[in-house]
């Protein structure tokens, strides 16, 4: 009797080892979210979301101590249902990032492209309001060097515009950007030479 | 401590128990470290400092700013480790210490070259400032064409680029766009200097003075009003009886720093002519005009040598219609290869020139 009862009691111990000593890290989900996080680098999240990328380094980290301090412990009183809970968080926290990080990128891309579009498109405007001007009967002389000087001038817009698409296809949006905003300003400036001009000589 | 003696000296009507016991031994055992007081590792200000290396780094160094994020990841779970397990004191402390240390050499390498970009930029801006402005007056002057107003509008845009990115803390970028602006207003210099060159040949200048000074001979001898035009300095001047009377200001065409040679290159001749008609009202657009005899012999001669040899478009006429007139004042080249003055000026001149009145129009004397 005593024997049955002493071999239950080993048998319920062992079985209560092996029941809380089986827990594991999680690891799939942790292999997930560090996946996740490479691909939020990969999406550029440090350059174009850096509070989301920080967030999402945040809560791998701390993942990574919740299962540092898990691992200390000895195996019967591991429990990895806090770190399971913070790789879920961290995942989300990486997968915000990395579309924060795509949203960031095309924001920005489309704000070059668009700044890009409107120099452009103001070059074109100064082209055509060149081509009324040179068509006009009342030329004076003193009107032929600016001219002059004038399509010299959208020669070097033209140069410049292929400068910044350059920039755009190295993906340096921001720099884009700042360089066709600048153009354009010239051009506008230009725009109201030529206006001014056609106003003079009454075209 | 564990008693084992008693352990094994327990009574016979205990020993039902023991199973229990035994266990609940081995978890007290096992679960003092749990139990035990922990002091975590102060970290809070290794942490916040080394973010802030990180936001540094992050913009123009963001290979050193994912290495030091790495370093925060392992010193992180260092602490947590010794958080869980004191007797791995000292662990997290070193992690910390390796992190805020990188931390602290990644910050001044990025300072260091900010410093140097900010430098370079605030040494470059005012020298390319100057070399901007210069390129300015040198655009407005005559024999700047089109290549070069590519040229200068290219080292506007880059100029005022580089403007932006400094205000936007971005020196690095700005100094690389205000050497741009430089490398640009090179090209407009370059040219300018090219068509300036002919000032500094002996034999001109020589042949210019020479020309000069029959003007001023024929006007002490006869006592009438001779007209110097000097192309470089853009001064037209009126001697009677050989002396100085006054000094205007006066505009060339758009190429006039070169001597005329043919039809439609805007140059301004240069050589010994006569007044040959006085215009004004409807005779001329420009106010009043004096007319002169261009082409003369020479002209003519340097024309036939051109079209021979091939320097002058085989189509092109010798030009006419040279004169000296009024609607000036633009501060700039703007004519045909006339000279121009403003209205003022003209009315003066225009009263005490004469047809048969000689005007020597030289590079520069």
């Amino acid at each position: 009797m005593r024997k049955n009862q002493v071999f239950v009691g080993v048998v319920l111990l062992a079985a209560a080892v092996l029941a809380v000593g089986c827990a594991k890290p999680p690891q799939q989900e942790i292999d997930a979210a560090k996946a996740v996080l490479t691909g939020a680098e990969q999406a550029e999240a440090p350059k174009y979301a850096a509070d989301a990328w920080d967030k999402a380094q945040q809560a791998m980290n701390a993942t990574n101590a919740e299962l540092e301090a898990q691992a200390a412990k000895f195996a019967l009183f591991r429990s990895y249902t806090k770190a399971k809970q913070l790789t879920a968080e961290a995942q989300n926290a990486a997968n915000a990032a990395k579309d924060a990080a795509v949203a960031g990128k095309e924001k920005a891309k489309n704000e070059a492209r668009a700044a890009i579009d409107a120099a452009k498109s103001a070059i074109d405007g100064v082209k055509e309001s060149m081509a009324t001007l040179e068509k006009c009967r009342r030329k004076p002389k003193d009107l032929k060097k600016d001219m002059e000087m004038m399509k010299g001038n959208l020669d070097g817009y033209a140069a410049q515009v292929t400068e910044i698409e350059g920039a755009f296809g190295r993906e340096d949006f921001f720099g884009a950007k700042a360089q066709a905003d600048t153009l354009k300003g010239q051009v506008d400036a230009m725009a109201t030479e030529i206006a001014n001009a056609k106003t003079k000589i009454k075209c | 401590m564990l008693n084992w003696q008693y352990v094994v000296a327990l009574r016979p009507a205990a020993r039902h128990r023991r199973p229990l016991l035994c266990a609940l031994l081995v978890a007290s055992a096992l679960g003092l470290s749990g139990c035990a007081e922990k002091a975590p590792p102060d970290v809070d200000g290794a942490r916040r400092a080394v973010r802030a290396a990180i936001r540094l780094a992050r913009s123009s160094a963001p290979q050193q700013a994912r290495y030091l994020e790495r370093l925060v990841a392992d010193a992180e779970t260092a602490t947590a480790g010794e958080l869980a397990n004191p007797g791995q004191a000292g662990r997290a402390q070193s992690a910390w210490l390796r992190t805020v240390i990188a931390a602290r050499d990644v910050s001044r390498k990025v300072r260091l070259q900010r410093d140097a970009a900010r430098h370079r930029y605030e040494v470059l801006f005012p020298a390319v400032d100057a070399e901007l402005r210069r390129a300015n007056a040198e655009i407005r002057e005559a024999g700047m064409g089109r290549r070069e107003a590519a040229a200068m509008q290219r080292a506007i845009t880059a100029f005022n680029t580089a403007l932006r990115l400094a205000a936007a803390g971005q020196h690095g970028p700005a100094a690389d766009k205000i050497e741009k602006a430089r490398e640009m207003t090179a090209v407009v210099h370059a040219s300018w200097r090219s068509v300036h060159s002919r000032f500094q040949n002996p034999a001109l200048l020589s042949q210019w003075r020479s020309w000069a000074d029959v003007g001023l001979r024929e006007s002490r001898m006869t006592g009438r009003t001779v007209v110097i035009v000097d192309k470089l300095r853009r001064h037209l001047v009126v001697y009677q009886g050989g002396e100085r009377v006054v000094t205007f200001s006066a505009e060339l065409g758009a190429n006039g720093l070169q001597r005329k040679a043919h039809a439609g290159d805007s140059a301004t001749p240069e050589g010994t002519y006569r007044v040959v008609e006085r215009k004004q009202g409807r005779a001329t657009n420009y106010y009043k005009a004096l007319l002169i005899n261009y082409p003369n012999e020479e002209d003519r001669a340097r024309y036939a040598d051109g079209k021979r040899i091939g320097t002058i478009p085989r189509r092109a006429g010798i030009g006419g219609l040279i004169e000296i007139h009024g609607e000036g004042g633009e501060g700039r080249d703007w004519t045909d290869g006339c000279v121009a003055l403003t209205n003022q000026d003209m009315d003066w001149l225009f009263d005490r020139t004469p047809v048969g009145t000689l005007v020597v129009i030289v590079g520069t004397a």
